[in-house]
């Protein structure tokens, strides 16, 4: 999954990017049009060129897609359409034949600025995983407090698993621009991410951890968040809620859930 | 946005009415179908709109939106697969 891309801490530089983006267009199994390797191409350029402010859906339809100077994105949605494609198409790549590519390039909803980072749980540049030994770095010298995000929801129950990803994606953010270090708990196959994260947990650096789970309770689902403080084991916040279970997971209520966390951990950290 | 998703995955229902089960099933675990659904729905108003729009281009664009909606088919057809 895409989501799972860590990107704090060190970027890949343009380099790195610019080779992988190459191997990724030349690879038989990242299948999309020519017009879409244009158009990745074209966003990854201007972002490592340092003109991402350029990515907008007027000039990626004028440059890439061919379009005059009176193209509409409002009535003339391929720029939208395209990025949808592009964006499966990658997640389907990196699922699969490109799961064991270092660099991640993914171009989040919302946007058509390209994020580049580590694949987690791979070695990094050095043959390391660089983001967590950094932040293993960092934890010890005091200086940042870390969230570890575990997810407990019944991976082999699909449905719940979905809904423990979203309720995980939700909060990601959510503790980034709360300023915390975070990192979750990869699963079982991304072995070398967990034990650098166990070494986080041998530290008495000021680390905690978000323990969260999505359980099904009948026809409802219980959303449950718990946030404890590794160096003594002390809960320090906990909520949940209980939503109707729909066939679509009801994203507002996730988020707002999300948010209500966050805001609550932000809460503890200041007056801890 | 969601109700973009639910028109796309309609007209697919309607589209494929042997991989409905497929589609529903699928559609609640993976967002990135959802989200596909949602550009084949406005590949096919696109396609609508230019159909009827006057403009000298109004034909060419409609063509190439019914292309897209029929590229975007194909990449639900693998994602459901």
């Amino acid at each position: 999954m895409d989501g799972k891309v860590l990107t704090e801490g060190e970027e890949p530089s343009p380099g790195e990017v610019l080779s992988a983006l190459e191997a990724l267009v030349a690879s038989g199994s990242f299948r999309i049009s020519e017009r879409n390797r244009r158009f990745l191409s074209f966003v990854v350029n201007q972002t490592i060129g340092g003109r991402s402010d350029r990515i907008k859906a007027y000039s990626i339809g004028v440059d890439v897609f061919g379009r005059d100077d009176s193209f509409d994105p409002t009535v003339d949605p391929i720029v939208r359409i395209e990025a949808t494609r592009l964006r499966s198409a990658l997640n389907a790549y990196y699922d699969g034949a490109g799961s064991g590519d270092r660099i991640r390039i993914t171009i989040p909803r919302g946007s058509y600025v390209p994020t580049f980072g580590w694949a987690a749980g791979l070695p990094g540049r050095d043959g390391r995983d660089c983001l967590l030994e950094g932040m293993v770095a960092e934890i010890v010298d005091g200086t940042l407090a870390a969230v570890v995000i575990h997810d407990h929801s019944d991976q082999a129950d699909p449905e719940v698993a979905l809904r423990g990803e979203l309720f995980t994606d939700a909060l990601l953010p959510l503790l980034r621009k709360a300023r915390f270090k975070t990192l979750v708990v990869p699963s079982v196959e991304r072995s070398a991410a967990t034990g650098s994260i166990n070494a986080l947990f041998a530290h008495p650096g000021e680390t905690y951890s978000l323990d969260i789970a999505v359980r099904p309770l009948a026809e409802r689902r219980r959303y449950s968040w718990r946030f404890s403080d590794l160096r003594n084991g002390e809960v320090l916040a906990s909520d949940f809620r209980d939503f109707v279970a729909k066939a679509t997971p009801c994203f507002e209520l996730i988020d707002d859930l999300a948010e209500t966390a966050a805001q609550s951990i932000s809460a503890v950290i200041a007056s801890h | 946005m969601e109700q973009a998703q639910k028109r796309g995955l309609a007209r697919l229902m309607l589209r494929w009415p042997d991989r409905r089960a497929a589609l529903r099933e699928k559609y609640g675990q993976d967002i990135r179908l959802a989200e596909l659904c949602e550009a084949y729905e406005a590949a096919w108003e696109a396609a609508a709109y230019w159909a009827k729009s006057p403009s000298v281009v109004g034909r060419e664009r409609a063509e190439e939106y019914n292309a897209l909606a029929s590229a975007t088919e194909q990449d639900i057809l693998e994602r459901i697969s």
